[in-house]
């Protein structure tokens, strides 16, 4: 299963990308949304895991972007965010509207419970 | 061909082959613009600056034999970068600009323009209520497309009174007075203020708007698909 992880701390990003691997995943990390733009160029993935809070931009407009191409309008979304905001119910929405199929909050979530949601898409598929 | 230079906020991008992008451009002066722009998607792009969302560009572009024009020049004006500092406001910035694209002809008019320039403006202020930009951005949509409800008089043209409850008819699009019902003299004041073009920072002065903005929005949010197609 092919994941681009858009995650911008070195350690976390470090962490995901060693779990997901262990489980089976061919992982491409990148830092900033550009970069992921750029890899998405490169190769599809089946899934794209991706913080929300990118320093320069934030992951929304990311989603968005994605969805603007034709051809990346069927790829899965998980949020995996250090923003709490998603808690909220209306953001939630939202973003299941722009084909986010899990918010995981970081705070509240295990490497393990990442790993479950990559492998769910397989599922799903 | 003549080159048309004028101002423009990208309501839509979509791809088209490798590199290109296919604009959906509001204009204050050519309504909307269905441009193609060229090598937008390579990062060197001369043009790839001035067709980002939240901004306002100046932009030329060429009408083909086709309904697509060509982008010749695209240049940043405006950024309102602080909009995407926040989720929130960046979800609703999205959301108004599909709004405006889904409810506007291709021949819509500068207040359009001028609506979405004053929506970017607002939520590029982290000050300014969320909720408020909403339900304001909404009811100029009603008021520009010429349907605004009565907030003068009830349903049988009776003066509103200063005491008392009421409910909103949308069938009548006027307010009906009735006891234990969720809207007060203070509810259609500020949607009489909010109707009659006031700008988001000053709605946001008046007191006890955090109070009077949500019942407002469930108002406008229900009238707006009933007369506008969305």
């Amino acid at each position: 299963m092919n994941v681009l992880l858009v995650e911008p701390d070195k350690l976390l990003g470090e962490v995901a990308k060693n779990a997901l691997e262990a489980a089976g995943c061919v992982v491409a990390w990148k830092r900033t949304a550009q970069t992921a733009l750029d890899a998405l160029d490169h190769k599809l993935p089946d899934v794209i895991v991706v913080e929300l809070q990118l320093g320069l931009h934030n992951g929304v407009e990311l989603l968005y972007e994605i969805r603007s191409y034709t051809e990346w309008q069927h790829i899965p979304f998980i949020v995996h965010t250090m923003n709490a905001r998603v808690l909220d119910d209306r953001l939630s929405s939202a973003l299941e509207q722009l084909g986010v199929v899990a918010v995981l909050y970081k705070p509240r979530t295990t490497v393990a419970q990442l790993i479950r949601a990559v492998k769910q898409i397989k599922v799903l598929k | 061909m003549n080159q048309i230079v004028t101002r423009g906020i990208v309501l839509r991008r979509t791809s088209y082959q490798e590199a290109d992008r296919i604009l959906t451009i509001l204009t204050p002066d050519h309504g909307k613009v269905h441009a193609l722009a060229k090598g937008v998607r390579k990062s060197k792009s001369k043009l790839a600056g001035g067709v980002e969302l939240f901004s306002v560009s100046e932009i030329g572009f060429i009408h083909g034999r086709g309904e697509l024009a060509t982008l010749t020049t695209a240049r940043l004006t405006i950024n309102y970068s602080n909009i995407v500092q926040d989720i929130n406001r960046t979800m609703l910035g999205y959301e108004l600009i599909k709004l405006l694209n889904k409810v506007t002809e291709d021949a819509a008019g500068e207040e359009y323009f001028n609506l979405l320039t004053d929506a970017f403006d607002a939520l590029d202020q982290a000050k300014i209520n969320i909720d408020l930009i909403n339900l304001w951005f909404r009811t100029q949509l009603l008021r520009i497309a010429g349907h605004t409800p009565n907030l003068r008089t009830d349903a049988a043209g009776n003066k509103l009174a200063q005491e008392g409850s009421y409910l909103f008819s949308y069938d009548d699009m006027a307010f009906l007075q009735k006891p234990q019902s969720p809207y007060s003299a203070g509810h259609i004041k500020f949607l009489r203020l909010v109707f009659s073009g006031n700008a988001p920072r000053t709605l946001q002065q008046v007191t006890g708007v955090e109070s009077l903005i949500l019942p407002c929005l469930n108002i406008v949010q229900t009238i707006l698909p009933a007369h506008i197609r969305t």
